[in-house]
């Protein structure tokens, strides 16, 4: 009996199993979570200026998609595609005057964050709260196990009361009249009274963030070194992988791409080096290019060129893992099609020079993401414990590579002393994968086409020895040499004939003279 | 017996045709209509920017007002841009003499067209009124007291020559070139009117020294060409013997040679970045045949080696123009000084980028950047053809190496040398001054290519040796005038 109903259970199994679309099979990959942020103003010339920016990062460093719009520029009937939306209110005065937009809220069921001032009453009821505003005050955030005492805040609102929900970190002023949660929430409702970029609240929302959007998956924390050219100090370069690899830190070097002259004995040496670094446990990415402001279609060049990099690392068995990119290369169609698409992972940077080719209101998502801070912007904030814990979503430590040697005993050192845990970069997958190479991570190990890497290769010396005007192909040269001492020899005694020739016209024309003359 | 009535019938006709109007006012009227049929009537034509825009426009209160304005650099022509409202935070850092002249423009476009849109084609209505004059002066300055049957035939070759949109393209742009060319046709005829002594002494110098002014302070690029005229302009002094006219020469010359030195004396702060890179990797690097070792001469990281023969605005590149890394490892280590060191201390890697301008010095039209308007439909890029004879046929028949240039200046010069000779042993000061006057024009010339190389490389070529394409092309028009009219050999009688 037991057995038919084992039979038959496996016979319903295969068929389920086979039933299923193949294409349903290689499916399994989760879709990216797709978020809507919808936005009354960039608030320029405010403090609040650069927090839309900032909140774009954060979500990609969570792996999620985000499509943004303005509220002015609202179209009916968008919130119902979405199951998450995010609304920043940045102007105090701003009311919202797109009625398709306050009709579709007034339906919208999915979840919801609000950041930012003019809470709505819909959401303020659900969540039970009650808020007042604080005006030019000086407050004392905290979340997790940083505080940041004096931030500066003016029209900043304040929830005084919140029944029932979850709550996230504290506000709390100096003569002690305000001491409130930072944000809250109540499953897929949550909100954030107050979010500017560069101080810890820039932080604090990421803690809310993780929850709101379930996202369960620890963060990590990384070093990571950018500014590094086939130009840079080289030599420092490996140094600073030696004291690294001594201290047990494992980095990241995010290298500017070379697409001309790859064969020069200077690559080769950028490449000997950057083989040395991923040999003393550091990870490669692949820095975006600089790009023209004056070219408009870069795409199928841009995607060659990238391949070329990826293909002249791999072939000198270095395993680039993902991409360095200033934010916005994600919210561009061109940048994000044929300069990234080669990558699964990538690490933001804050935007910095923005030059779209065609921009778009939606980005692209990374299986893996990393936010990136800047030591200076930690060293703010105080914290308790000694060990500098991991934030919700994975974040790394940039800097600029160093220029002197001093300097990079001084960081080093800092790093040594600054109890932060250093994640390594390849214990995460990340895949690359171009038309000549798929490289990818396995347990921590690097793979090539599928082989793993040799990390123990020896040094090679470069040649300086390269033929760098190769010989022009040259026929009928004895030919042409013949040829042309025959017409030297041919030149001269012409020249030497008209000589005599003249000498003598003018001897024969003086003497015509002399007898005239006589 | 029938030949000659033909002959006389046409010299009558011609002769006819001097009521109308002179050789000088029949090219100019000429010139005047061909530009204002190509510059103001529809598809409007002028010249696309390639990112050079920006630093004159912004200094000078203008600003781009087009939305997909970056889209639309090397293939549309641009006709509108806004005006600032409001303070103006972009001082120039480049003073240029073209700064005059659109300020000059936005003051008229302001006061009768509209306050907040700038329309360049104001600024080109500016340009062609002076040019007309310009083309005035030049054919006036070889047909004055000419049969008509020289001068109609000198004036039709201006008009083929200067009429051409190649040129007159330029004037609807922002690009410095418009004043290089009308300040050097200024210069030119003003010279040759001197030599010919058709107007007042005391006004043709006025206008030589000021349009020299004005082609010196237009460009960086121009600061040669105040040096040279102060010293083959010596000879313009001795052409009158009053000692006001004499005083006033010397005056002008040494006006001409302090801006020349001053512009010059800017180039080490105001080198831009974009050209100072282009000179080391797309000149030096690109014909050395060590590019490392090469590096190493100038104290630099042999690993820059990796930049050789890259163009920076080509597409993606590994470094930034304007990085911290070159300014402090790259740049800091050459300049003009130290790059034509090494120019002169390697002439053959000099001689294959001489023959590299060579072959852009005969183009007239730079072909990067496009002459219509977005609207019209056309592709990006795409050049007009109106009114181009001349420079298609200059193009298409040139030998372009820097030996056609060699024998093209022994030509001239071996053609204009014996009525020098004969202008000296007679003591008429006036008559020499012509052959002077040529030999300033192919020094300019060269001024403009050496200029290109050292300070960009062969990047930009068509458009930075543009001083040698308009300086040949009126010293060739002076040589085939002078053949119409006998007057190669021989100097002018007065």
């Amino acid at each position: 009996m037991h057995v038919k109903i084992m039979i038959r259970t496996l016979i319903v199994t295969l068929v389920v199993i086979l039933g299923i679309p193949l294409s349903f099979v290689h499916a399994s990959k989760p879709e990216p979570a797709h978020v809507l942020i919808i936005y009354d103003s960039l608030a320029k010339g405010t403090s609040r200026e650069g927090n839309i920016e900032a909140l774009q990062r954060l979500l990609a460093s969570f792996g999620v998609k985000v499509t943004e719009t303005t509220m002015d520029n609202y179209k009916k009937g968008t919130l119902a595609k979405y199951t998450s939306v995010i609304a920043v209110r940045n102007a105090n005065e701003l009311t919202i005057s797109n009625t398709d937009y306050i009709q579709d809220f007034a339906s919208y069921e999915g979840d919801y964050l609000h950041i930012g001032v003019q809470l709505p009453s819909k959401i303020q009821t659900e969540l039970n709260l009650t808020i007042q505003n604080a005006n030019e005050q000086f407050v004392k955030l905290s979340i997790g196990q940083f505080s940041e005492p004096t931030i500066h805040v003016s029209h900043m609102p304040y929830i005084v009361q919140a029944m029932g929900s979850i709550q996230y970190g504290s506000i709390s002023s100096e003569n002690n009249d305000m001491d409130t949660p930072y944000a809250v929430r109540h499953d897929g409702l949550a909100y954030v009274p107050y979010y500017e970029k560069g101080n810890l609240s820039e932080i604090a929302l990421a803690y809310v963030l993780k929850d709101w959007l379930r996202v369960t998956e620890q963060g990590k924390t990384y070093l990571l070194f950018k500014e590094v050219y086939p130009f840079s100090d080289l030599p420092l370069l490996e140094k600073m992988a030696d004291k690294l690899y001594s201290a047990g830190i494992p980095f990241i070097v995010s290298v500017r791409p070379v697409f001309h002259n790859t064969d020069y004995p200077a690559m080769q040496r950028y490449l000997e080096t950057l083989k040395y670094v991923q040999s003393h446990n550091g990870s490669i990415l692949v820095n975006t290019p600089v790009v023209s402001s004056t070219i408009q279609e870069i795409g199928p060049e841009l995607k060659a060129q990238m391949e070329l990099f990826v293909d002249v690392l791999a072939d000198y068995e270095i395993a680039p893992l993902g991409l360095g990119a200033e934010m916005y290369w994600t919210y561009d169609q061109q940048y994000s099609e044929y300069g990234m698409g080669s990558f699964d992972s990538a690490v933001l940077f804050p935007n910095e020079n923005i030059r779209h080719r065609s921009q778009s209101d939606s980005s692209k998502s990374f299986s893996s993401s990393v936010y990136t801070i800047q030591l200076d912007f930690l060293e703010q904030f105080e914290h308790t414990g000694k060990v500098i814990e991991r934030f919700p979503m994975s974040t790394a430590l940039v800097y600029n590579f160093f220029e002197t040697e001093a300097e990079l005993d001084q960081n080093v050192q800092a790093y040594i002393d600054s109890w932060i845990t250093f994640d390594d970069y390849k214990s995460v997958p990340h895949n690359v994968q171009t038309q000549a190479n798929t490289i990818s991570t396995h347990n921590g190990m690097f793979e090539i086409n599928g082989h793993s890497v040799d990390l123990n290769n020896a040094y090679r010396t470069v040649s300086p020895e390269y033929s760098y005007k190769p010989e022009p192909e040259k026929s009928f040269e004895t030919l042409f040499s013949i040829q042309n001492k025959i017409f030297i020899v041919l030149i001269l005694l012409t020249l030497f004939a008209f000589g005599i020739m003249f000498i003598i016209g003018y001897r024969l024309y003086k003497r015509k003279y002399l007898n005239r003359r006589r | 017996m029938t030949g000659n009535k033909v002959k006389l019938f046409s010299q009558h006709r011609l002769v006819a045709l001097r009521r109308y109007g002179t050789p000088a006012s029949f090219a100019a009227i000429g010139v005047l209509l061909i530009t204002i049929f190509a510059l103001f009537r529809p598809p409007y034509i002028g010249m696309a920017d390639n990112g050079d825009y920006f630093r004159i426009l912004y200094g000078n209160g203008l600003y781009f007002n087009v939305p997909d304005y970056d889209n639309q650099y090397f293939s549309y022509f641009i006709k509108n841009f806004g005006i600032f409202q409001y303070y103006n935070e972009n001082s120039t850092d480049i003073f240029s003499s073209q700064s005059l002249f659109i300020q000059f423009a936005v003051w008229i476009n302001k006061l009768f067209i509209d306050q907040k849109i700038f329309d360049i084609r104001v600024q080109a209505v500016i340009y062609v009124v002076l040019y007309t004059v310009a083309i005035y002066l030049l054919v006036e300055s070889l047909t004055w007291k000419m049969p008509a049957k020289y001068g109609y035939p000198i004036a039709l070759l201006a008009i083929f020559m200067f009429g051409d949109t190649g040129y007159t393209t330029y004037f609807n742009s922002f690009f410095g070139e418009s004043i290089v060319f009308i300040m050097l046709l200024f210069m030119f005829a003003s010279g040759l009117l001197l030599y010919r002594n058709r107007y007042n002494d005391y006004v043709m110098l006025a206008l030589f020294t000021l349009s020299g002014l004005l082609l010196t302070t237009s460009k960086q690029q121009n600061a040669p060409v105040g040096v040279i005229i102060a010293f083959t302009g010596i000879m313009l002094i001795f052409i009158r013997k009053g000692r006001t006219f004499r005083i006033l020469m010397t005056s002008s010359l040494l006006i001409l040679l302090l801006a020349g030195v001053s512009t010059y004396l800017f180039i080490p702060k105001e080198f831009v970045n974009i050209n100072k890179y282009h000179a080391m990797t797309r000149g030096i690097l690109m014909e050395s045949p060590n590019p490392e070792e090469t590096l190493e001469s100038f104290g630099i990281d042999k690993q820059y080696a990796i930049l050789d023969k890259s163009i920076y605005y080509a597409m993606n590149t590994t470094v930034d123009v304007d990085s911290e890394i070159l300014e402090k490892s790259f740049y800091s280590h050459y300049g003009f000084g130290s790059i034509l060191k090494y120019y002169i201390t390697h002439p053959a890697q000099a001689g294959r980028l001489l023959d590299l301008g060579a072959k852009s010095a005969f183009v007239i039209r730079p072909p990067a950047m496009g002459n219509y308007e977005k609207s019209v439909g056309k592709p990006p890029g795409a050049q007009t053809t109106f009114f181009s004879g001349y420079s298609l046929m200059k193009k298409a028949l040139t030998p372009r190496t820097f030996g056609f240039i060699v024998v093209w200046m022994v030509l001239v010069i071996g053609l204009y040398s014996p009525s020098f000779i004969s202008a000296i042993k007679s003591r008429n000061m006036r008559k020499a001054a012509r052959f002077p006057l040529i030999i300033t024009f192919i020094l300019f010339g060269l001024s403009g290519i050496l200029v290109s190389i050292i300070g960009a490389g062969d990047a930009d070529m068509a458009k930075h040796v543009f001083l040698f394409t308009v300086t040949f092309d009126l010293v060739t028009f002076l040589l085939i005038a002078d053949i119409i009219r006998h007057r190669l050999l021989r100097m002018d009688q007065d």
